[in-house]
């Protein structure tokens, strides 16, 4: 698995929110993307998981170009920004409905998915009813859910306990034994360095090198 | 994408829109059904027991004619106001079940978790399809439920021609079934206003990224139909029989339709349609929360 960045572009407005990024993540790692906020780092995960659209540049994934070889990449887990699901379904309703878009995920793996993030499948509140730390690990295991080969998580940590922290960090390490690449944007220095084993730092739109290591 | 289909229909019966469009139009239903009941229902049938009793005969006191069905029906009624506000409320009613869904999950972001597992294309297309069939099921089924309530006490027979109780003419759309067929004209109604009361959800959702509040996204479609109403009323009266207005009322008030312009203005509300929400979602960025 590679991602690899040239020359990336986005412009919103007339405001360059990302310029000329350029960088090649390989599967097997965990990558830290930190920054000041609105330095860009949401920007580019946006970017690779396809939502939005370069202005320039490309972004190929195992040497496809995204937008014009694949509109998608083929397997990806986000969770950018507000872990949002459907408010009337309990935690499990909305992971099986969006497991049941993905052929491959059986219901076992939801269930273990649930317990991996340390929700209980049975739980029978409905997603409005849910706490922002249990919003934040549902998103997390809805991200995760099915393993796929690429996962982009926006400040999975907030609004965790201590002891999710534990959990999530965990789960997340466990993921990153295969060949996966996973990204994590991340304000917790204590938890990017336990998670991260490269780290990226953002500025005003672009990767800073000398802080890359 | 079977899958995805059932999702989206699923989910668009399961939101308050529908409960609340699927209430008032019900609500409206029983109401236009206990006021004909009460208001010429009753008063006919006294007329007919006073016709009987007293023994007139023809000569003296005219032909009685039965009520059927079809002068019944909320659909085709016009003695109550329950079937001008059931047709000004349609557009509403319709977008109210999922014709702001787009809006709502482009806007929370729930749409990337379901386009990161399907395609841009497949979300659009069962995004559309939910609305659809959501919004033809709640203006569906009160005239439905109505028909089948008002057939409990009406007996199910055509108007008489000669009755002048009909507010269709022998030149209007689909007369003969009207006077000979009326369970079949209502169900032929029904199934048009089902489309249209798809069409006018997908109108909301076509329009979905040129509002910036949701009240908007969903009120668009009766705004839209009431200009046309007026606009085509007031400046293009030649035109009056392509309304959607008109065209989804069996009561055919204006005695206008026809079935060539109702293909017609269909065909190229479709075309319409499908143009707005292709060129308005193509390549869109999925950007900030809202």
């Amino acid at each position: 698995m590679k991602i690899q960045i040239e020359q990336l572009k986005k412009t919103i407005k007339g405001v360059t929110v990302l310029d000329d990024i350029n960088y090649t993540f390989t599967g097997g790692r965990i990558y830290g993307l930190s920054g000041k906020n609105g330095c860009g780092k949401t920007m580019l995960m946006r970017l690779i998981a396809g939502l939005i659209y370069p202005t320039g540049g490309t972004i190929r994934i195992n040497d496809r170009v995204l937008g014009k070889d694949m509109s998608f990449p083929d397997s990806i887990g986000i969770l950018i920004e507000n872990p949002v699901f459907l408010n009337d379904y309990t935690g499990y309703e909305n992971l099986k409905m969006l497991a049941d878009l993905q052929r491959s995920v059986s219901e076992q793996e939801i269930r273990d998915t649930l317990e991996q993030v340390g929700l209980d499948w049975e739980d029978k509140r409905r997603f409005y009813k849910y706490s922002l730390g249990m919003r934040q690990r549902l998103g997390i295991a809805a991200a995760i859910m099915g393993g796929p080969d690429i996962i982009l998580l926006d400040e999975p940590i907030n609004a965790i306990d201590a002891d999710g922290v534990e959990v999530i960090g965990q789960a997340i390490r466990n993921l990153a034994d295969e060949n996966r690449i996973i990204i994590i944007a991340c304000h917790d220095k204590e938890e990017m360095d336990y998670l991260a084993d490269e780290k990226i730092y953002m500025s005003e739109g672009r990767i800073v090198e000398g802080a890359v290591s | 994408m079977k899958q995805l289909l059932r999702n989206e229909i699923k989910k668009s019966m399961r939101t308050k829109g529908f409960f609340i469009a699927l209430c008032v139009g019900m609500s409206i239903g029983l109401f236009q059904m206990a006021w004909f009941y009460k208001n010429v229902y009753l008063p006919n049938n006294e007329e007919y027991a006073q016709v009987i009793n007293a023994g007139y005969e023809d000569t003296l006191y005219g032909t009685w004619f039965e009520t059927g069905i079809l002068q019944a029906w909320m659909g085709s009624e016009i003695y109550s106001p329950c079937n001008q506000l059931f047709y000004l409320l349609f557009p509403l009613l319709a977008a109210l079940p999922y014709g702001g869904s787009l809006y709502q999950e482009w806007g929370d972001g729930y749409a990337a978790q379901m386009i990161s597992r399907c395609s841009r294309k497949k979300y659009f297309l069962a995004k559309a399809a939910g609305a659809f069939i959501s919004g033809g099921t709640v203006v569906f089924v009160p005239l439905f439920l109505n028909f089948i309530l008002t057939a409990c006490y009406v007996p199910v027979i055509g108007t008489d021609p000669l009755s002048m109780q009909a507010v269709i003419s022998n030149k209007d759309m689909w007369a003969s079934l009207f006077f000979e067929q009326p369970v079949l004209y209502a169900m032929a109604y029904m199934a048009v206003d089902f489309m249209y009361g798809g069409l006018f959800a997908c109108i909301s959702l076509a329009v979905t990224h040129c509002f910036d509040n949701i009240f908007s996204v969903i009120a668009f479609p009766m705004l839209f139909a009431c200009c046309l109403y007026y606009g085509m009323d007031s400046l293009l009266p030649s035109f009056r029989s392509y309304n959607i207005s008109d065209i989804i009322n069996p009561a055919q008030l204006t005695g206008m339709n026809r079935c060539s312009a109702m293909s017609l203005a269909t065909a190229a509300t479709v075309l319409i349609l499908t143009l707005v929400y292709c060129v308005a979602n193509h390549k869109r960025d999925m950007l900030k929360q809202r």
